[in-house]
């Protein structure tokens, strides 16, 4: 059982790696600022979240899990305002793309 | 070399990249966002470093870090909003 | 001094889902479950709640900010599902490299700021779509693959999310009418 597990949690980490990876791939493939944050930045935080659930299912039910939870928690809530920053300040400076409506 | 040594190599290289769109993007934002992407890599790594050496306070290092680099983001693009005046 | 005790056990009472998660964070950071840490826990966050009360806060905010922990609970597993989704939405268009980015102007129903900042902050965090700006009730949203000019512009809205946000709101209204 704790064997299936492990390698439950093994594929699911593999998974969140290629999200990474396409995430980082994906920063040299655009060329200007708008498409890089709205594709690149949020396709690695769904890497990030599949990799702490694989971890999460790999060790199952401890203190370890739950300090994986609080860092996840705690990256939840903040990516959402930092990225909003950015893109704000991006924004009111007049960094412009061609249609608006 | 186990599996979970291979998945911190490889976040390793990752998080090279992020840097290097810190050092070469043209505006001031990208270099923002190759930061933000390379905190987030370093949260993954600090936590697979404490699963590695079979430490817990390795999860804590990634709790601060992660704590200290959305501040920097945060004020950064504040500094660059305003133009100077935090 | 009775009136005084009175009032801090009125705050506890309230505030008694916000102490359940206090003090569960406090257990995993010390990771040992032993009466010790059981009580100071309590303690301390019993503390940290009645200085946030009195000194930090300027008004009174408790019955806005009492999500409940079912309602937290259900959002999130639902905002992981449309996270995923969304970002199976998302490859093909970093493998092909085409990206047609727009800014939208659209409008959501609810109507208390708290909630309208939780919808906004779902949206950053969904592959696809970043909020610009926010004034009362309009949201601004950057958003790849956007609806056509003759289609609705609320479909850059993940509905899901919106409508649990917006159950829990009624169930709000009710209670305060």
């Amino acid at each position: 059982m704790t064997q299936a597990m492990e390698w439950i949690g093994n594929i699911v980490i593999i998974i969140g790696l290629i999200f990474m990876a396409l995430g980082v791939f994906g920063i040299f493939r655009f060329r200007d600022y708008f498409s890089r944050i709205l594709i690149t930045a949020k396709v690695d935080t769904v890497g990030f979240i599949t990799i702490m659930l694989g971890l999460i299912i790999k060790h199952g039910f401890d203190f370890f899990s739950g300090k994986i939870i609080l860092v996840l928690a705690l990256y939840i809530i903040t990516n959402p305002i930092a990225t909003h920053a950015i893109t704000r300040s991006a924004h009111i400076s007049g960094y412009r793309i061609k249609k608006e409506r | 070399m186990d599996f979970d040594s291979i998945v911190l190599t490889i976040i390793a290289g990752l998080s090279v990249f992020g840097l290097v769109r810190v050092l070469d993007g043209p505006t001031v934002w990208d270099r923002m966002l190759g930061f933000a992407l390379f905190s987030s890599k370093v949260i993954v790594a600090a936590v697979f470093i404490g699963i590695i050496i079979n430490r817990t306070y390795m999860i804590d290092v990634a709790l601060i870090y992660g704590v200290l680099g959305f501040i920097g983001t945060i004020m950064i693009a504040r500094f660059v909003e305003r133009k100077g005046d935090v | 001094m009775k009136t005084y005790m009175n009032a801090l056990w009125e705050d506890i009472v309230d505030n008694k889902e916000i102490l359940i998660l206090l003090s569960i964070v406090w257990l995993i950071l010390f990771e040992e479950l032993t009466l010790f840490t059981v009580v100071s826990g309590i303690i301390a966050s019993v503390v940290v709640l009645v200085f946030t009360d009195r000194f930090l806060l300027k008004g009174n905010y408790e019955h806005s900010y009492m999500i409940g922990l079912g309602t937290l609970a259900k959002y999130a597993f639902r905002l992981f599902i449309e996270i995923f989704l969304a970002g199976m939405d998302v490859i093909p268009n970093i493998i092909t490299g085409k990206a047609d980015v727009q800014i939208i102007t659209c409008e959501t129903i609810l109507t208390d700021e708290l909630l309208i900042d939780i919808l906004a902050n779902s949206i950053t965090l969904t592959p696809g779509t970043v909020t610009v700006e926010k004034k009362g009730s309009t949201l601004q949203v950057l958003a790849l693959n956007a609806p056509a000019i003759d289609e609705d512009p609320r479909a850059v809205i993940p509905l899901k999310l919106e409508d649990i946000l917006l159950r829990y709101e009624t169930s709000l209204g009710g209670d305060k009418a």
